[in-house]
């Protein structure tokens, strides 16, 4: 059976607005029962994605095995239910739901069990127009050995019905009930309760589509895996303060959005103005962090120490260091709470909802079925006649020529990425596609160029957040670096006409 | 991959130069990248891409030599309209190269004898003989409740060509096509019933195309 569901953490003091909404006509504090999860002493089920249980509820015991499934959306998974006769689990059904490459890897084996869950829950089943969906409130503890820590959370099961009525569902909750998505299940915390591990940033993984899947089918899978990345990184932004985190969550977000760029002709993104816009802010929030952090990680130091003194250089470190933490408590912030819970379901039922495909010609129909690789050659050419076209002018033109050249540049590697994996049986799902030498220094010379013509409108930024009293050196220091990278920029250009020489010499932007 | 679809018939002024216009625009309209190549003499077509405004989907037109050489690279689609006549030897060419043969006929005792000649002078083609190409009818310019029309329907069904399309006779084409424009063009919902016309057609052309692949 497929699982398809959604959590959400309440925050403090919100438990009489859960029971209001959900649980007003159900009186008491909810059923107890106890979880014990196991796992191999290396705790290979959960390395590989499995979640092993045992659920006692009085005197019935219930074993789940959960385990991923490839491709589909991040709130989808397989679960396999037997009811048992004690709490000691039944390794015969394990094996037998298990995936076949894992048995040899998992057996024989002891499992033992890693922690265990105790909880009180309500649970109420909420049918409209023939769709259900089962709402639980579970609150409790989560024991790993001598450690602990607490649950309080609400999820959304979908048992009958389409992900619009689970959509539809849980934006009535978040109204009800503002709260955060709770990305990690209790499993994934009780393993890093049991192990001390942290969440760790998580990158992209591959995205295997086959030349011939059907547009829509390639799209939703591209965007499935940018989402998952996405939420994948909401653990380790919020608990481990890793920059990485951040910068991973960007470029689920980036893949997410160069999806919509590559595949732009064929999709209808009217539906969905606001959702887009708030990615696109979303994308901002945390492109500020990064900036902030390429400059005092990467700027700062490729100023020569004789043209910039020591104070000012401390002045301008300590203020954008302070700007960077600030920023990353915003993105925290934002990230913890409500307005990205909604914006998940929202972004979810969107990419799971097919909307997104034009449907309004009859000659729509065909890109239901059309192979995705052909779409994905000549809208990749397409691509890359602009950034000629764009750099041509720029090796004559000004500095915002070379901007939009940069532009060009960018859509080519990032919303033509999608489009290269697709494009031919050979390179399908065989992982990233490998472009140019010429293209990826052109962007990288393109990327410094565009970071020191960043600068002064970074620092303007910064200096709003600077007390006044540190104002008069934070200034001097500025404006030094404000002249100091128009020279970068003067030197930038310089160094990109030489790459554009290369680049177009290499004839092609993906390597044959 | 390029594949090609060749718009002919026998008898002059069965309507091949706007079956040929009305394919190439509704396939670029979805998105394919497509060439329209005009060889008929009366240069119909071509006459249509010179007016066609820079606005709509882009058709490329394919200026005729000897040979495929000035298809622009990257097209997925060429939709060929042919001469009245299956004399020249580079025609039949045409015809065998071609994956797809679309075949318009008006709802007359003229045409519907001038068709069955031609269709059977289509079967001594050997690749068509072969059954290695899709003939599709169009039944152009009709009208559901004229006699013409239901008699051309039952004519079809004994030589065994069903229509794909029945495309109705409409003042509105060659307005249309006096501005290098195709139904595909505008979106209006009148437009959109005539565009839904086309589309068994251009819905089988691109189910034989991936089958073929």
């Amino acid at each position: 059976m497929i699982e398809t569901e959604i959590r959400f953490a309440v925050p403090d003091g919100m438990d009489s607005s859960v029971t209001q909404h959900y649980f007003a006509a159900i009186p008491g504090p909810g059923e107890y029962n106890r979880t014990t999860y196991f796992d191999t002493s290396d705790n290979a089920l959960w390395n590989n994605g499995i979640e092993f249980r045992v659920r006692t509820n009085g005197m019935k015991h219930k074993q789940t095995v959960k385990t991923r499934i490839a491709g589909t959306s991040s709130f989808m998974r397989n679960e396999f239910e037997k009811e048992i006769e004690s709490e000691q689990p039944d390794l015969t059904h394990l094996h037998s739901v298990l995936p076949p490459e894992l048995r040899s890897a998992v057996y024989p084996a002891q499992f033992r069990p890693a922690f265990r869950t105790e909880i009180r829950r309500r649970k109420r089943i909420v049918e409209k127009d023939g769709n259900t969906i089962e709402a639980v409130h579970d609150r409790g503890w989560i024991v790993a050995g001598r450690t602990s820590t607490e649950i309080d959370e609400v999820e959304h099961e979908l048992q009958q019905g389409g992900s619009q009525w689970l959509t539809d569902a849980c934006l009535s909750f978040l109204d009800a009930v503002p709260c955060g998505l709770q990305t990690e299940g209790k499993a994934a915390r009780g393993f890093r309760l049991a192990t001390g591990a942290n969440p760790v940033p998580a990158m992209a993984e591959n995205v295997f589509v086959p030349s011939t899947a059907p547009l829509p089918e390639a799209i939703v899978a591209m965007m499935r895996a940018a989402y998952a990345q996405v939420l994948a990184n909401q653990s380790a932004l919020l608990l481990t303060g890793d920059i990485e985190a951040v910068h991973q969550m960007r470029v689920g977000l980036r893949r997410l959005r160069s999806v919509l760029s590559a595949f732009a002709p064929v999709l209808d993104l009217s539906g969905a103005p606001d959702l887009l816009s708030e990615t696109k802010a979303l994308f901002a929030r945390l492109g500020d962090v990064r900036e902030a952090d390429v400059f005092v990680s990467e700027t700062i130091a490729a100023i020569p120490e004789t043209a910039l003194d020591a104070r000012r250089r401390q002045i301008l470190d300590r203020e954008v260091h302070r700007y960077r933490d600030r920023a990353y408590a915003d993105v925290a912030n934002y990230v913890n709470g409500p307005r990205f819970g909604r914006f998940a379901v929202r972004l979810n039922g969107w990419i799971e909802s097919g909307n997104w495909l034009r449907n309004a010609a009859p000659v729509d129909r065909l890109l239901r079925t059309r192979p995705v690789a052909d779409f994905a050659a000549s809208r990749l050419s397409e691509m890359e006649r602009k950034l000629i076209k764009r750099g041509r002018r720029a090796l004559k033109g000004t500095i915002d020529d070379w901007h939009e050249a940069r532009i060009a540049a960018k859509k080519v590697r990032y919303a033509g990425e999608p489009l290269a994996m697709v494009m031919s049986p050979v390179s399908a799902g065989r992982g990233k596609p490998k472009f140019t030498k010429g293209l990826a220094r052109l962007q990288d010379e393109l990327g410094v160029f565009n970071d020191f013509s960043n600068v002064p409108a970074f620092l303007a930024r910064v200096r709003e957040t600077v007390p006044k009293n540190a104002l008069g050196g934070f200034g001097e220091a500025a404006a030094f670096c404000a002249g100091w990278s128009t020279a970068e920029v003067g030197h930038a250009v310089h160094r990109l006409e030489k790459s554009w020489k290369k680049f177009e010499d290499e004839k092609g932007v993906l390597q044959s | 991959m390029t594949l090609t679809i060749c718009v002919i018939n026998g008898k002059g002024g069965c309507g091949k130069s706007t079956v040929s216009t009305h394919l190439a625009a509704g396939l670029a309209s979805s998105g394919l990248q497509t060439a329209l190549m005009d060889r008929d003499r009366l240069r119909g077509a071509t006459r249509w891409h010179k007016l066609r405004p820079k606005s709509a989907a882009r058709v490329n037109l394919v200026r005729w030599k000897n040979d495929f050489e000035d298809i622009p690279v990257g097209t997925q689609r060429i939709v060929i309209d042919c001469p009245a006549s299956l004399r020249q030897s580079r025609v039949r060419e045409l015809v065998a190269e071609s994956d797809i043969l679309v075949v318009p006929i008006l709802p007359s005792v003229f045409d519907e004898h001038a068709t069955k000649l031609f269709l059977e002078k289509l079967s001594a083609i050997k690749k068509v003989r072969n059954g290695r190409k899709s003939i599709l009818v169009v039944s152009n310019r009709h009208r559901a409740r004229s006699l013409a029309s239901q008699r051309l329907d039952e004519h079809l069904r004994s030589l065994g060509h069903e229509p794909f399309a029945r495309i109705s006779d409409r003042s509105v084409y060659p307005q249309l096509a006096a501005e290098g424009l195709t139904v595909f063009d505008r979106q209006t919902s009148a437009m959109r019933e005539l565009q839904e016309e086309w589309m068994p057609l251009i819905e089988e052309i691109e189910t034989s195309i991936r089958l073929a692949a």
